[in-house]
């Protein structure tokens, strides 16, 4: 059996048009502010169909570079908003429901991902969302917020990502996923999980190239350079496997199921270990807020529960829910 | 009217260029080539003047190796509504001179028979600056360069044009060749549908043989070498610190 794993010229026009959108309308920058991204100018340059058939409203290309978006939108910490809109785009559509795919694929109405929380749902960047994409195990549920109103929880650590309660029996189920939609969520939220992985070894590299200790850039330090090249070594794994996985999908082949599997199981453990050293490479200041590499660690973990439904509320102590916990009093001076 | 714009494919603007090591050139080998920057504004200003009601149809060309279709499918995707590729080399490394450039484009537009050419001022990788003005003198139009804003009036083009210490404002008659500055627009970027279109969108084949141009090089590089590495800056303490240091370190006052 033999791939071609090389990039076509629609697929380089893909991605160059992709990172200039990005860099125009999804800069990292923008998450110094706690904000909600709007799905509009990801709507409009048609990242909603791009699989779809030109005759059905899409652009007409295939799951692989719908794939290759997603490594992008990954880079730039896209909310997770646009895996559920592409995903209940292809829900809508394929439950007879196409004035609600339209208005999903442009931007009109906004789909946020929930995970199974208690009887009820726990909603991710939820503001201003008319649906919500329920990931509950192997099942994809869309439902309908109607007049709803979610209650907000505090989000996931500093300038975190927004979160809020959806009670049991609340919303309105309108479609559901079968297995070929879960096949595609789970190549989608690990494309983005390698966009995670591959943003935090360039953001490791560039800061170990950057930062000077004992007269050289950090870099020039073996220890340092083991870390990028682990880095380097696991964002390549997950891409080749990303490459395979899209393509046995795309081409319906028998092993379609196993490479996305296998993809599963490799993403989560690339994008956490990336976002994990690239922390421990900046040192003192990727513990900060100052640095972007923390926005990259949480991202991953929300990802990750898409795929593999913990409960959010069982993230590690620093990016678990601020509720009520108390706040600590400062010491008294002596 | 129909608006012609030239496109070249040159090395991509966020690469780091590097020289071959025998000096001949630069390395062009398995790196990311892209539309020119200022080509990328000339399309956009066509096509904005074609959304505006001011043209009718924009043609973008470009000359040089095959892959340049690659750069001609970008500039359909962005709105352009055919394309020519002319195919004037068979390896990467070799720049079709800009006096050849300008004949070949000459032998487009009496094909054409455009009113109004749009080009970058210059590419990026060998900053020539020359094949607008050169297309001008052998067509014997009018030229606008290093344009902010353009403006058609009827049978006239208004072209505010960047010069040292600030703007000017031309009015030529037209047809003629206007090349476009940095700050004339922001490019867009091609949505996916637009991509996709593009592949449908008509692009011809020629050779400068089908215009009876020779590109024989004309030019000879002797050699290429990368800018001097930049020394380290020095902190200065205060104004009266750096005003010394200018007077007797720099001598510059």
């Amino acid at each position: 059996m033999t791939c071609d794993l090389n990039r076509t010229d629609d697929q380089r026009q893909i991605l160059d048009a992709a990172t200039a959108m990005l860099a125009a309308h999804y800069p990292v920058a923008r998450l110094r502010e706690p904000r909600t991204d709007s799905m509009a100018a990801l709507a409009e340059f048609g990242g909603f169909l791009l699989a779809a058939s030109e005759e059905d409203g899409g652009a007409g290309f295939t799951l692989v570079e719908e794939a290759l978006l997603h490594v992008r939108l990954g880079h730039h910490l896209v909310s997770p908003r646009a895996v559920a809109g592409a995903l209940a785009c292809r829900l809508a559509a394929r439950q007879a429901e196409p004035a609600l795919a339209e208005r999903i694929a442009a931007g009109a109405a906004e789909v946020c991902p929930a995970l199974p929380h208690g009887d009820g749902h726990l909603l991710i960047d939820a503001e201003g969302a008319a649906l919500a994409l329920a990931f509950e195990g192997r099942r994809l549920s869309l439902i309908e917020l109607g007049g709803t109103a979610p209650e907000p929880v505090a989000g996931l650590g500093h300038g975190g990502i927004a979160t809020s309660r959806l009670a049991p029996g609340r919303g309105r189920r309108i479609a559901e996923g079968d297995d070929r939609a879960c096949l595609t969520a789970d190549l989608l939220v690990s494309a983005q999980l390698l966009g995670i992985a591959e943003a935090a070894r360039d953001l490791a590299v560039d800061y170990a190239q950057t930062r000077r200790q004992f007269g050289k850039p950090i870099g020039a330090f073996q220890a340092i350079k083991h870390h990028c090249a682990n880095m380097g070594l696991q964002a390549e794994m997950l891409s080749a496997q990303l490459d395979m996985a899209a393509i046995a999908a795309r081409d319906g082949r028998d092993d379609a199921a196993f490479q996305v599997a296998a993809l599963r199981r490799l993403a989560p453990r690339a994008a956490l270990f990336n976002t994990r050293t690239a922390i421990q490479v900046h040192g003192g200041i990727g513990f900060s807020a100052e640095a972007d590499i923390h926005h990259y660690l949480k991202q991953a973990h929300v990802l990750i529960r898409l795929g593999e439904p913990a409960p959010l509320l069982d993230l590690p102590a620093a990016l678990a829910p601020r509720t009520n916990r108390p706040r600590r009093t400062p010491c008294a001076s002596p | 009217m129909k608006v012609l714009v030239p496109v070249k494919r040159v090395i991509d603007y966020n690469v780091k260029v590097r020289v071959k090591s025998d000096g001949s050139g630069v390395d062009l080998a398995n790196v990311k080539m892209s539309m020119n920057p200022f080509d990328e504004i000339a399309v956009e200003e066509a096509i904005r003047l074609k959304e505006s009601g001011a043209a009718e149809e924009v043609v973008a060309v470009s000359i040089g190796v095959k892959q340049a279709q690659e750069t001609l499918r970008t500039a359909l995707a962005m709105g352009a509504d055919r394309a020519i590729l002319v195919v004037a080399a068979e390896d990467v490394h070799q720049d079709i001179e800009p006096l050849a450039v300008a004949k070949i484009l000459k032998g487009v537009i009496d094909a054409e028979q455009p009113g109004l050419v749009l080009a970058g001022k210059q590419a990026i990788d060998n900053d020539m600056n020359a094949t607008g003005q050169m297309l001008s003198a052998l067509l014997g139009w009018s030229q606008a360069t290093f344009a902010s804003k353009v403006e058609i009036e009827g049978e006239h083009a208004k072209v505010t044009r960047e010069v040292d210490g600030g703007l000017q404002t031309i009015k030529v008659k037209m047809p003629a060749i206007v090349t476009v500055d940095l700050r004339l627009n922001e490019p867009r970027y091609a949505s996916l549908p637009n991509i996709m279109k593009a592949k449908k969108k008509p692009l011809d084949e020629k050779t400068p043989g089908d215009y009876g141009v020779d590109v024989a090089p004309r030019l000879e590089i002797l050699k290429t070498e990368e800018p001097a590495e930049r020394k380290a800056g020095v902190m200065v303490g205060s104004v009266d610190e750096l005003i010394e240091k200018l007077k007797t370190e720099a001598g510059v006052l």
